[in-house]
C-alpha cells in the first residue's frame, strides 16, 4: 500500500520564498504526480496554504523535511489516500 | 528583493560619494597630488570595507530577529529552517557585496580627475580638484534625483543631495585649512 494522495494545511513565513519555490522543493518527494498550492489566507507575517500532493508514491518523511528546511508547519492533514500499488488485486 | 538591493546601491553610492568627495577636497589643501589620490582611496576602500562588514551584521541581525519572529507566530518551541536560513544568508551576502562594490565606484568616481590629470601630466592640482568637486556633485545630483524620482520630486531630491555634498565639502575645506595652517 502507497500513499497517494495528502491534502496538507500549512502555514508559511510571508515574503521569504514564493509557493512556487515550496511547491518545487515537495514536488522532489511526489513520484508520478503533481503538487498543488493554494493560499488561503494571508496575514501580515504568515500565509496560510492548502496543499495537494497527488501521484503513484508519496514520501510523506521528505515532505516533512522539506516543509522544516522551508520553514513551514503543517498544521493539519486533511485528507489522505492510501492504494494498492497498480496492477495488484 | 529588487527594492533592497537598489536601496544597498544607493547607501553604497551616497556613502562613496559623500567620502570620496569629503577627502579629497580635504587633503587637496595639502598641495601633494599623490596624497590626495592615496588618502581618498584609502579612504574609499576603508569606507567599503566597512560598508561590507555593517550590512552583513546589519543583514545577520535582522535574520535572527526574523527567526524569532516567525517562532513565535508559528508557535514552536525550535525553529531552524536550513533552506530559509540558507537563503537569507545568501541574500546577505549579496547585499553586502552590492554595498562594498558601490562604496569603491563612489570613492572612485571622486578620483576620475586626478587620475586623468595623472594620464594627461596636467600638474595643477586645483583644477583636478576642481574638477572632482563638480563631477561628484553632478553624481550626487544624478543619483539624488533617481532616488527621489519615484516620489515626483527629483529635482528638489537632486539638489538636496547636492546641498549635502556642498556643506560636507565645506566642512571638509575648513578642516583642511584649519590643520594646513596651524599644525603642518
Amino acid at each position: 500500500m502507497k500513499l497517494t494522495k495528502l491534502v496538507i494545511d500549512a502555514v508559511k513565513p510571508v515574503g521569504e520564498y514564493n509557493i512556487i519555490d515550496l511547491a518545487t522543493d515537495l514536488s522532489k518527494y511526489v513520484k508520478g504526480g503533481s503538487v498543488s498550492i493554494k493560499v488561503e489566507e494571508v496575514d501580515m507575517r504568515t500565509e496560510g496554504l492548502k496543499i495537494s500532493l497527488e501521484g503513484k508514491r508519496i514520501d510523506f518523511a521528505g515532505i516533512q523535511s522539506a516543509m522544516k528546511d522551508r520553514g513551514a508547519v503543517i498544521d493539519s492533514l486533511d485528507e489522505a489516500i492510501v492504494s494498492e500499488p497498480h496492477g495488484k488485486a | 528583493m529588487e527594492r533592497l538591493k537598489s536601496r544597498y546601491s544607493i547607501i553604497g553610492l551616497s556613502d562613496g560619494l559623500f567620502i570620496g568627495l569629503g577627502l579629497s577636497v580635504g587633503v587637496s589643501f595639502f598641495s601633494s597630488y599623490n596624497f590626495t589620490l592615496a588618502a581618498t582611496l584609502l579612504g574609499g576602500l576603508t569606507s567599503a570595507l566597512s560598508n561590507f562588514f555593517s550590512t552583513y551584521n546589519a543583514e545577520t541581525f535582522a535574520t535572527a530577529e526574523r527567526l524569532q519572529e516567525y517562532k513565535h507566530l508559528l508557535f514552536l518551541k525550535e525553529y531552524q529552517p536550513k533552506k530559509l536560513i540558507k537563503e537569507r544568508n545568501a541574500r546577505s551576502i549579496n547585499y553586502s557585496f552590492i554595498t562594498f562594490g558601490f562604496t569603491l565606484i563612489g570613492s572612485v568616481f571622486v578620483l576620475i580627475p586626478y587620475i586623468l590629470a595623472s594620464i594627461y601630466e596636467v600638474n595643477s592640482l586645483q583644477t583636478a580638484a576642481v574638477a572632482s568637486f563638480i563631477l561628484s556633485l553632478i553624481g550626487l545630483g544624478v543619483m539624488g534625483g533617481y532616488n527621489s524620482e519615484s516620489s515626483g520630486k527629483a529635482l528638489r531630491g537632486a539638489l538636496k543631495t547636492i546641498g549635502t555634498g556642498i556643506l560636507i565639502s565645506a566642512l571638509s575645506a575648513a578642516v583642511g585649512i584649519l590643520l594646513t595652517t596651524f599644525l603642518i
